[in-house]
């Protein structure tokens, strides 16, 4: 009774938590996972705002470094991201695009990827500026070599 | 609704263009339930001293690519684990390969036999699972019609994880390597 106590408490206090930001930019520099080709390592990414504030859509750029026991990964994406009830402390965040990616080893030439990615998870606005998020991410790969991927990332963002 | 067939055809057909996985435990002769169609099969050599047994049964001869893999980490740089098909029917083993075997030729048995040599080792990426691996070099055998097996063991009894890739028609794996997928993915 007391954990659905706190948890009302908490959706109802979520609507008025944080201010719409009027930022048209957003960089975010999460830590990530990849549970398919394991690798460990940061994804940072920008993302813009192109229409008035309050609106969902943003474009999305990103490039990630990350390391394993048997690669280098360096994937680069290009993408769209709705981000919804940006006035609330839970924020849901959607999104999809396209995705190159880039596997090193020391005695191979370098593995190239291409297909499209898909997200999802939640922003928590900590301000009206700084979010911390979690997300889900799945890829796709069509060419170079077919194959799904996944795993999760989290980390802190920066509206501006 | 149409747009979407594309995308759900390539999700579903994505797992059929795997090899079929299983776990090999020196322990147990691991009988190949599907000879026809692909299989990945991964074991660990713990101690080095481990022999791992597969039986084949073909109803008419049949033609299949092997080869044996060791992922590409630092530490199995010198990991060369070997293999061989034996049975009746297969060309006699030079003196070479007869004495590296883990175990003496049965009467009348002959031998294919790969000693993965191969150096600089080649290298592959499997998109699948998204991992590299070191190979021996894919080697075609015709096995003859009937039974025969599969030896896998490490001549210079080192220790680590290995799989061997056996056959060319690919028939879906995700779901079987759901099963042990901390095994084969990592």
């Amino acid at each position: 009774m007391r954990t659905e106590a706190a948890v009302l408490c908490v959706v109802l206090a979520s609507g008025a938590w944080a201010e719409t930001p009027a930022s048209h930019f957003e960089v975010n520099v999460p830590l990530e996972v990849t549970l398919v080709g394991l690798t460990f390592g940061v994804r940072p990414e920008v993302l813009y705002r192109p229409a008035s504030a309050g609106t969902v859509s943003k474009l999305r750029l990103a490039f990630g470094v990350l390391g394993g026991p048997e690669q280098l990964f360096l994937p680069l994406s290009l993408g769209y991201r709705a981000h919804f009830r940006q006035a609330d402390l839970v924020q849901p965040l959607v999104g999809a695009g396209i995705e190159l990616q880039h596997r090193w080893v020391r005695d191979l030439p370098v593995v190239r990827q291409f297909g499209g990615y898909f997200e999802f998870g939640v922003a928590f606005a900590v301000t009206a500026q700084l979010r911390v998020q979690v997300l889900f991410g799945l890829d796709l790969m069509l060419l170079g070599g077919p194959g799904v991927g996944f795993g999760p990332r989290a980390g802190v963002g920066w509206c501006f | 609704m149409r747009r979407t067939w594309p995308l759900l055809l390539i999700l579903f057909a994505t797992p059929a263009l795997t090899h079929v996985p299983a776990r090999l435990h020196a322990d147990a002769v691991y009988v190949l339930p599907r000879p026809e169609v692909s299989s990945a099969l991964f074991g660990e050599f713990l101690t080095g001293a481990e022999h791992f047994v597969v039986k084949v049964t073909h109803a008419t001869r049949f033609g299949a690519p092997i080869e044996i893999l060791v992922p590409h980490q630092a530490d199995l740089f010198t990991h060369r684990p070997a293999w061989a098909v034996v049975g009746p029917g297969l060309p006699a083993p030079n003196a070479e390969e007869l004495a590296a075997l883990p175990a003496p030729l049965p009467a009348g048995f002959g031998a294919v036999v790969d000693l993965n040599q191969v150096d600089p080792r080649p290298v592959i990426f499997e998109s699948v699972m998204r991992r590299f691996y070191w190979t021996s070099g894919p080697l075609a055998v015709v096995l003859p019609k009937g039974e025969s097996e599969l030896w896998i063991w490490s001549p210079g009894h080192t220790r680590g994880k290995f799989g061997l890739g056996y056959g060319v028609e690919e028939g879906g794996g995700y779901m079987a390597a759901l099963q042990e997928w901390s095994f084969y993915a990592y």
